[in-house]
């Protein structure tokens, strides 16, 4: 009779259980660290305020995937981020929801841990969380309002549930949006190049590859003995950028059409100065320039060969490139450059189960 | 009777002087070091320097192939003119040059010029000698990532370096060859002929803007000229400007591990500091203005932040003056000087 009573009890108690509790796993903060592996990256200094966790990752990776992210619940971040281009565009000014372009060619996502610097070609956002924002708000891209975009996830339990596991305090809010965000992009790690293998000695460079990496590494040399081609004095450090702006030559006073970092600094020395890019994946993230003008490796060797110009901002460092015959590479060093700069692609950031769609 | 220093300076001083001071170096103790007063600017003092370290021709012109050539390098890629560029009074663009295989180290690279009179090298000021200095980039992971055996050894199988080795030290470019010969090139670097020496020299007049950057400067409401004092613009201590409140490059700490000295960096010479930007022991700031700012914000708070270093309540135009002021320090017949570019 007790042990029909008690099982009854527990029947009841579950029911009960059951009726107010719908989701079997109702959602609670969780913590949980999200593990990286920088495989031969020095590890970067990330922001103390935001530590990196499980939940708080699928959180920024759902949201990068959003397009109730932005107006009319069309676009999302991964439509101009497209993994299998390096989370870049391949057109040469993306097109927002209002089927305009923008001005500048769509930067790729990946390794910004490493940036210190600024975001964007300016460097307007002085982080990654800043710089998560912009673009959903700017009239050319997702031209959504951010009190729009809060009201539209917090209308999804999915939504609901995923804040509440990413954040102590659980509020779908824009500081949260912007934290997730920042949270996924610094996981999108690229470090399984040819380079990096070369560099951890599991592989060999071809011989094209090695001249082309000693021409990329080498000063130019005036005497004419040495063949340089210059590249490493801003495209420096583990990530092939030294993370600061530059006239890189690419247009006369005249020409200009874009101030540039300009625009944030109000210095006219920084007029037509821009973000130094990671040459990584540097196959897969064409249009080249901050205006995308080169389709091509070899239209972007040429150009530091023999066409940089001349203009009151350009760097010192084009002191070479500007001289009559330029730098003087051979169609062959052309073709051996390229090939070392094939080898900084990495097949695997195209495929990574973990930075894709997740629907 | 002085011979000015200026665009006319040539390799025929330094026969003279060269000539002149075998002269004097076997009289023995009596006026050996005057012989600088023809090469260095009228308004210079003699600098302080053993005699031995006074460049003959040949010791100049070794070191000057020495100093352009990427032989130093572990790769053969670059040269200590690749992060000293001529054009840029010895200083580079970057903020952190890029040594072999574009490795990064975490400081910016200095201006050369007048390095004769820097009584401790390297920014935390750790080394009494350009000898030792010399040292540094060509070991440094991150720089030549090279070894000076290995260099004299490479050196040793180049005729013409043998040669010149000869004649400038009568001996083989062994170690003590390649850090006296760079040296002794590097000892010449003198620039004292910008707007500022020429208005000191009764030769110019600065414009009022640039008078009133002057007096700024030299004024007890922005203090610059307690740090940045005499000749060379600078005192030579090591003091935290309260760029930051927690460091990554600790400093001079790095050598004493004494938490006094956490922060503190060798304070530079401001001659020729229009081109030698970026700014600060790491590049960080990029423009006199951004500079300036920091300076007028009093600066971030650290404990061993310089006591002078606090809100100054500069108005636009008085940064506008200081910045006008500073670019009066650019000599341009130094970084154009023929001597001193690679041929």
């Amino acid at each position: 009779m007790n042990k029909i009573l008690a099982s009854s009890m527990i029947i009841i108690v579950l029911s009960i259980f059951y009726a107010c509790n719908p989701d079997e796993n109702p959602a609670v903060f969780d913590n949980t660290p999200y593990k990286i592996e920088y495989n031969g990256l020095p590890t970067p200094d990330l922001p103390s305020d935001n530590v990196i966790t499980v939940e708080g990752v699928t959180l920024g990776r759902m949201l990068f995937y959003e397009k109730m992210l932005s107006k009319n619940s069309i676009q999302s971040c991964a439509t101009c981020h497209v993994q299998i281009d390096g989370f870049s565009d391949k057109n040469q000014f993306s097109e927002g929801v209002e089927k305009k372009l923008g001005g500048r060619q769509a930067m790729p996502v990946f390794n910004m841990a490493w940036h210190q610097n600024g975001f964007f070609w300016d460097g307007r956002a002085a982080s990654l969380r800043e710089q998560s924002l912009k673009p959903i708000q700017d009239p050319l891209e997702m031209n959504e309002t951010l009190p729009n975009m809060i009201a539209k996830l917090q209308a999804s339990n999915q939504y609901k549930d995923q804040f509440i596991r990413a954040f102590a305090n659980g509020q779908i809010n824009e500081k949260n949006v912007s934290l997730a965000l920042e949270q996924f992009m610094f996981t999108i790690i690229s470090n399984n190049s040819k380079y990096d293998r070369v560099q951890a000695g599991k592989e060999q460079f071809s011989a094209s590859e090695e001249r082309g990496k000693n021409l990329f590494f080498t000063e130019f040399d005036p005497s004419g003995k040495v063949k340089g081609a210059e590249c490493f004095h801003c495209h420096s450090g583990p990530n092939f950028t030294n993370d600061d702006y530059f006239n890189n030559g690419l247009d006369s006073d005249l020409e200009m059409k874009d101030d540039g970092r300009m625009k944030v600094t109000k210095n006219s020395l920084d007029k037509a100065k821009f973000l130094t890019p990671s040459l990584r994946n540097i196959a897969l993230t064409g249009p080249y320039m901050h205006d995308g003008r080169f389709k091509t490796i070899e239209e972007v060797i040429n150009h530091y060969n023999q066409n940089v110009k001349k203009s009151s901002t350009v760097d010192v460092l084009m002191q070479y490139n500007l001289q009559a015959g330029g730098l003087g590479l051979s169609s062959a060093d052309v073709a051996d450059l390229k090939a070392f700069l094939l080898t900084l692609s990495d097949e695997t950031l195209k495929s990574n189960p973990a930075f894709s769609d997740p629907n | 009777m002085f011979i000015r220093y200026n665009s006319k300076f040539s390799i025929f001083n330094y026969i003279v002087i060269s000539i002149l001071l075998c002269n004097s170096c076997n009289k023995d103790e009596e006026g050996i070091k005057y012989d600088y007063s023809h090469f260095i600017p009228s308004h210079f003092p003699i600098p302080i320097s053993n005699p031995d370290s006074i460049p003959t021709e040949a010791q100049f012109t070794l070191g000057k192939k020495l100093f352009f050539d990427p032989v130093l390098s572990r790769d053969g890629s670059l040269s200590c003119a690749s992060c000293h560029k001529p054009s840029l009074a010895f200083a580079d663009t970057v903020s952190v040059s890029a040594g072999v295989e574009g490795r990064l180290g975490n400081r910016n690279s200095p201006s050369l010029g007048n390095v004769v009179y820097q009584k401790k090298l390297l920014k935390e000021g750790g080394l009494p000698t350009l000898e030792m200095q010399v040292l540094v980039p060509i070991q440094e992971h991150a720089e030549f990532d090279n070894n000076i055996v290995e260099i004299s050894d490479k050196l040793m199988t180049i005729p013409k370096y043998v040669e010149m080795s000869q004649a400038a030290y009568k001996r083989d470019p062994d170690p003590y060859v390649i850090t006296r010969a760079i040296s002794a090139f590097e000892r010449t670097l003198f620039s004292g002929d910008s707007k500022y020496d020429q208005f000191l020299n009764g030769r110019t007049k600065l414009t009022a803007i640039e008078e009133q950057g002057l007096n700024l400067f030299m004024s007890n409401k922005t203090n610059c000229s307690n740090c940045h004092s005499g000749f060379l613009l600078t005192n030579q201590n090591i003091e935290n400007n309260g760029l930051y409140s927690v460091y990554k490059d600790i400093g001079a700490m790095r050598l004493t591990q004494n938490p006094s000295d956490e922060g503190k960096f060798k304070i530079p010479s401001l001659r020729n500091i229009a081109l030698t930007y970026p700014y600060m022991h790491d590049g960080s700031l990029k423009t006199l203005e951004e500079v300036i700012e920091h300076y007028n914000s009093g600066g971030s708070n650290h404990k061993n932040k310089n006591t002078l270093i606090k809100p100054l309540n500069l108005s636009q135009s008085e940064i506008e003056a200081l910045v006008a002021f500073l670019s009066t320090l650019t000599d341009y017949n130094f970084i154009t000087n023929k001597n001193y570019q690679n041929e």
